[in-house]
């Protein structure tokens, strides 16, 4: 029992001459371990998707997504082949940066479908995406690549789905984020890429090719 | 025995460490030490005089060392201030790099360095019509007849906008086909081209100037038109169609 107890004298009286420093690294390492052991230093999960028809605040631009159809031909957006079909996304979008914002590829992107005729590719987040294959506004029916500032329009966009493909009950798409900052290798105030902030919304999608049918 | 140097302790005759300060060769140090071994170092350092300290901040007081690097760090901090106000004095690079306005009113031929622009005529509506295709707007739409001319080399206008007074940019619509400012349509030197231009813009926006350039993106550092629209703040919009009339070729 003494001899327990000079043990730990002799352990006491050690760690009372040490420096500061040594203390300080001794903390830390003591902190991470601990942060490690309690899953501090995973990575932390996507945020979960945002619901149909909450605006999000991506930066330049306010997007709501208001549901998603399947459809067959729907002029101005002309099917590569008649048997093919579209799936649809409907937003309402709002540019809040200070001037017409040209090529809206990057504000709504498709989560990977099997069957989509377009390929996939890698967005900013190197997140593996479809670009759309057009933007039609919702107002006459134009095919658009621009949306301007304080003037806030609902849109569909487009990707074409092959034909005997699988249907999908819901897709998930992702809105671009940017920020307002200093590019710092031009030093000019840009819109760059927020790409951690990507947020994805699952939206059901609703058939529509019966009455897209009626109307051709 | 080699002679003091500025700043070292002055020697006082039979004293231990002050020898111990001007002994130069090991041997010298080796005696010095056994010398304050012997007489006693605590003795020797009680009556050593108070040592001369070099420079500018020797035979200091407590207070006016504190005042000395008090006043270092204000003149640090003062350099710092300083810097940071000509940062904000100063343009930035969007500043520095902005384009070159050239301004009118409707009816001036302005020189844009590489063409020439001039305001014919503003029309304000709430439906365009482009062939048999009507579209409206939530804003107000607004056509300009604008002439163009290249002067000197086969060019085309590529960026067409207004501006309002809060700096908002409203480019060309795109829901129509524009080739005059789409950067398609050429202008060949010295043939003067007229046409309509469409833009789409909010209810409130207002102090209106219309840019045109030949730069699709980067319009930094580049001529650009800056004319100003003849439009109050309250735009009275016709209701029926503004049709968007053909270009035409030396009007």
């Amino acid at each position: 029992m003494s001899q327990l107890a000079g043990m730990g004298r002799k352990a006491a009286s050690h760690l009372m001459l040490q420096s500061k420093q040594w203390w300080g690294v001794s903390l830390g390492v003591l902190i991470l371990a601990a942060s490690g052991l309690f899953g501090g230093l995973d990575s932390a999960p996507p945020p979960p998707p945002t619901a149909v028809n909450s605006e999000i605040d991506a930066g330049p631009w306010k997007v709501t997504i208001t549901g998603a159809r399947l459809v067959g031909e729907l002029p101005p957006m002309r099917l590569s082949d008649k048997g093919n079909m579209w799936i649809v996304v409907l937003a309402t979008v709002e540019i809040t940066a200070d001037q017409t914002w040209r090529h809206l590829n990057e504000i709504v992107q498709l989560d990977p479908i099997d069957g989509l005729k377009r390929k996939v590719s890698r967005n900013s987040a190197k997140v593996p995406v479809h670009f759309n294959d057009g933007i039609v506004l919702m107002r006459d029916a134009a095919k658009i690549d621009q949306l301007n500032p304080g003037m806030p329009e609902k849109i569909a966009i487009f990707w074409e789905l092959t034909a005997g493909a699988k249907i999908p009950a819901e897709v998930k798409v992702y809105i671009g984020h940017r920020e307002h900052r200093i590019n710092t290798l031009t030093n000019h105030l840009e819109w760059m890429d927020l790409s951690e902030e990507n947020r994805a919304v699952a939206v059901p999608v609703v058939d529509k090719r019966e009455s897209t049918a009626a109307t051709q | 025995m080699s002679q003091p140097t500025f700043g070292q302790p002055q020697p006082e005759p039979g004293d231990a460490a002050a020898a111990a300060g001007t002994a130069s060769s090991a041997g010298a140090a080796a005696a010095t030490a056994a010398a304050a071994t012997s007489a006693g170092a605590t003795a020797a350092s009680q009556y050593a005089p108070a040592v001369p300290r070099a420079g500018r901040h020797r035979n200091l007081s407590p207070l006016q060392r504190f005042l000395a690097r008090a006043s270092s760090v204000i003149v640090v901090i003062a350099a710092l201030g300083a810097g940071n106000l000509v940062l904000k004095l100063t343009p930035d690079t969007d500043g520095r790099e902005r384009p070159f306005l050239a301004g009118g009113e409707q009816g001036d031929t302005v020189d844009a360095d590489r063409f020439k622009a001039t305001l014919v005529q503003v029309r304000t509506a709430a439906v365009v019509k482009v062939s048999n295709a009507t579209h409206d707007t939530q804003g107000v739409w607004v056509i300009l007849r604008v002439r163009f001319e290249s002067q000197e080399e086969p060019l085309a206008i590529a960026y067409a906008a207004l501006v309002d007074s809060q700096d908002r940019s409203f480019f060309a619509t795109d829901r129509i086909r524009q080739p005059l400012v789409d950067g398609s349509r050429i202008l060949q030197p010295g043939i003067r081209v007229e046409g309509d231009v469409a833009f789409e813009v909010p209810h409130d926006a207002v102090g209106l100037t219309a840019q045109f350039a030949t730069a699709v993106v980067d319009r930094r550092m580049q001529a650009v038109t800056d004319i100003s629209l003849p439009l109050g703040s309250g735009v009275w919009l016709n209701r029926e169609p503004a049709a968007i009339e053909p270009i035409e070729v030396n009007p």
